[in-house]
């Protein structure tokens, strides 16, 4: 039971005494800190999830060994009832040099960064277009929405057909096969659709590891760009057909000893699959014949990144905690200054007949109208500043060229942002748990005071 | 005789300093009638204060037996004891002890308020707003409600803290040095309204003085020397009255 007198006085306290203010601030700062923050890093998240499904398989077999071929392998896959359409994919690693510069320089002399655009170095994926078209976002990748038509692919079922070019020097109009590079390896290396790329990589010669390598020579020409949204794919690929690819690597199609070759499968499956599940039947279902491979979600394909991403976010709630800690600290000190404050009102109250209960419901009252006010606040300005943070962050940019979030940065139209009530939720519990603890220490305090020394406290 | 309201039997009070124990009570027997004013009369040091805390419930005496209406109270639960304090008891000390940051009125309407749920007082709320003001009246402050401790005189302040004292009915009241802040007019002033309410409302007062004079418009005066009673008599014209 509350007794009037209790919350009579935390009241009288509380709109008398403005340094219960910064209590309030305090842990109104924290939890619209912990709520915007954590709710930006969630959008953020979400943001980049969203961007690695659209650049990612539903599911990717990998992890092969021996020389997997790919129609064997496809058969066995294609026996689950839930497996939509599969896809080959092949990798390798080259470097690739435009016709132009072919040879211009032998070291790097650019300047030092960290960017892999900055190397014309790439994984080559060689994919056959059509079966890629059907199992993964291709078609998306390709079509470069709301971006420079002079890179589309001009014939989205004939992606890797680039147009007939006729380099410097040469009358002739020459074909080349097709290569793809993503929009940003494009416009840093200054590359244009029919540029002839030369691709230079070497690979060992079969069951002699021991041997000189073979050097690998090839001539593309750039059909086009995509952008599958995931940067890190976008920035390290280049895409070409996987019947060339083979042939780099010593496959041929006409030879009897060679395989349709592949390293990894990508799946899709049935919409309203389970994937996790739909992953270990798939994995079963090849034990036989690739007992060591791997079938991945999208997320395990990027379970590195993802985790790295919710580290950091698990990072964040860790300092802001601690920002709530100073808070709720914040709490403790002003509230015992109040009742440092009131020693002789605490021996009054005695005198007439306030119990320690009573006094201790004082304090503890006036600590809890602070937590619980600054709690309200901090969650209505951070939910009201996460829902407004877009339009705080155009009016900053366009009068003071300053972003709260380099929205460029990320390829962003708009800063992300995911109000998670369960989250939400529990800031406010933490933030009420803490700073109550922290305003029942004074109280306690308050209530063991001796009523006759308090009566004589000057 | 009927029952006494207030009786100690044998209170002996200690205060631990360091290692020292004090002995300040050393037995101290007193009796209180209802509706009697008694004045406690001693030098300084000589444990007037300190049996007006105990025999108030305050603090706890360190042996002997306190008893309210017979009844014995020096080991009930804190919780009763502050109840009992709220109940029974009003107090009134030397230097007021109003809370700064409440009107007069409000340090009035405070003692309403000490053993009553928030719901139950806000129902309550006109009512004892009315009883506040009504006290206020009878102690003459009635054009100074809104006026907090730092803007009243000194016998302002005791006035309201009178006004206080009552508001919860108590049947006893225990006052320390009531008038020893003021000056001997204000005293008297004071002084006349404390001796009113002892007759009008048969309240029992504790008077503790150093006033020879006051005491002696008491109906009894009890002395304390070094902790111990040293002697009990009653005045040449009991039952003072200020109509004389
Ligand atoms: N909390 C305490 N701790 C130690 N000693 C105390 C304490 N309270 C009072 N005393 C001692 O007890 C003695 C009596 O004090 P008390 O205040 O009761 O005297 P008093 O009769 O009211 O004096 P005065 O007329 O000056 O008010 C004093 O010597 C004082 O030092
Ligand atoms: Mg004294």
């Amino acid at each position: 039971m509350v007794q009037a007198f209790s919350a009579y006085m935390a009241q009288r306290y509380l709109v008398t005494r403005w340094v219960n203010l910064f209590g309030v601030f305090g842990i109104g700062v924290a939890v619209w800190a912990l709520i915007v923050v954590i709710s930006v890093f969630s959008g953020f998240i979400g943001e980049i999830r969203n961007n690695f499904k659209h650049a990612s398989p539903e599911l990717m077999l990998t992890s092969l060994v021996g020389e997997p071929s790919f129609e064997e392998l496809a058969e066995l896959l294609r026996r689950d009832p839930e497996v939509a359409s599969v896809a080959p994919r092949l990798r390798h690693y080259g470097v690739y040099f435009p016709r132009n510069r072919w040879g211009d320089r032998i070291v790097h002399t650019s300047g030092l960064t960290t960017s892999p655009l900055s190397f014309d170095y790439v994984e080559l994926i060689g994919i056959d277009p059509k079966l890629e078209a059907e199992t993964t976002g291709l078609n998306k990748w390709l079509s470069l929405e709301n971006r420079d038509s002079g890179l589309r692919v001009k014939d989205l079922s004939d992606p890797l057909n680039p147009p007939a070019s006729n380099p410097a020097g040469s009358r002739q109009l020459r074909k080349d096969p097709g290569i793809l590079v993503s929009i940003y390896r494009a416009r840093s290396s200054r590359l244009h659709q029919g540029q002839q790329l030369q691709v230079v990589s070497a690979r060992m010669r079969e069951g002699d590891l021991e041997g000189e390598p073979l050097r690998i020579r090839k001539i593309f020409a750039m059909s086009g760009s995509f952008e599958t949204k995931s940067r890190l794919f976008d920035e390290t690929k280049a895409i070409l057909h996987i019947e060339e690819l083979r042939e780099m690597l010593g496959h041929y199609p006409m030879d009897f000893n060679s395989v349709d070759l592949v390293s990894d499968i990508a799946i899709r499956m049935q919409a309203g699959t389970d994937l996790g599940t739909a992953a270990e039947r798939l994995r079963l279902l090849l034990s036989e014949s690739q007992p060591r491979c791997r079938v991945l979600t999208w997320e395990e394909q990027n379970a590195e990144f993802l985790a790295a991403v919710d580290q950091e976010r698990g990072m964040m709630k860790l300092v802001l905690f601690a920002v709530m800690l100073i808070a709720a600290f914040l709490i403790y000190a002003t509230q015992h200054l109040m009742v440092m404050q009131k020693i002789k009102d605490i021996g009054i109250l005695c005198s007439m007949g306030a119990s320690s209960r009573g006094v201790l419901m004082t304090f503890f009252l006036m600590g809890g109208i602070v937590a619980i006010s600054g709690c309200l606040l901090g969650t209505l300005s951070g939910c009201l500043s996460a829902y407004y943070l877009n339009d705080v962050n155009d009016w900053l940019f366009a009068n003071f060229g300053y972003q709260l979030f380099p929205t460029n940065l990320y390829d962003l139209e708009a800063i992300p942002y995911e109000l998670e009530v369960p989250w939400i939720l529990q800031v406010i519990a933490g933030a009420l748990t803490i700073s109550l603890l922290a305003g029942l220490l004074p109280a306690r305090r308050a209530a063991r005071m001796e009523p006759v020394r308090a009566l004589a406290y000057e | 005789m009927s029952q006494p309201i207030l009786q100690a039997e044998s209170v002996i009070k200690n205060f631990r300093l360091g290692k020292e124990e004090i002995s300040v009570l050393k037995g101290v027997d007193l009796s209180l009638q209802s509706g009697e004013m008694l004045a406690l009369l001693g030098t300084s040091g000589a444990g007037k204060s300190t049996l007006l805390h105990v025999l108030g419930l305050l603090d706890p005496p360190s042996k002997g037996r306190i008893l309210y209406e017979g009844q014995e109270v020096q080991n009930l639960p804190a919780q009763q004891r502050a109840r009992l304090r709220h109940q029974k008891i009003g107090f009134v000390f030397q230097f007021y002890h109003l809370i700064p940051e409440l009107s007069a009125l409000q340090n009035v309407k405070l003692g309403s308020m000490m053993d009553i749920s928030l719901g139950a007082w806000w129902k309550r709320r006109g009512e004892l707003d009315a009883r506040a003001r009504e006290l206020l009246q009878l102690v003459g402050l009635e054009h100074r409600l809104r006026h907090r401790p730092a803007e009243l005189s000194g016998g302002e302040r005791q006035r309201v803290a009178i006004a206080r004292a009552l508001i919860a009915n108590p049947k006893l009241i225990l006052a320390d040095e009531p008038t020893g802040n003021l000056d001997s007019h204000t005293a008297d002033d004071v002084l006349e309204l404390l001796f009113r309410i002892n007759q009008e409302r048969g309240i029992s007062f504790l008077l503790v003085t150093h006033n020879e004079e006051l005491a002696a418009r008491c109906h009894r005066i009890v002395r304390l020397k070094d902790g111990v009673v040293i002697g009990e008599e009653l005045p040449a014209q009991t039952g003072a009255s200020q109509e004389s």
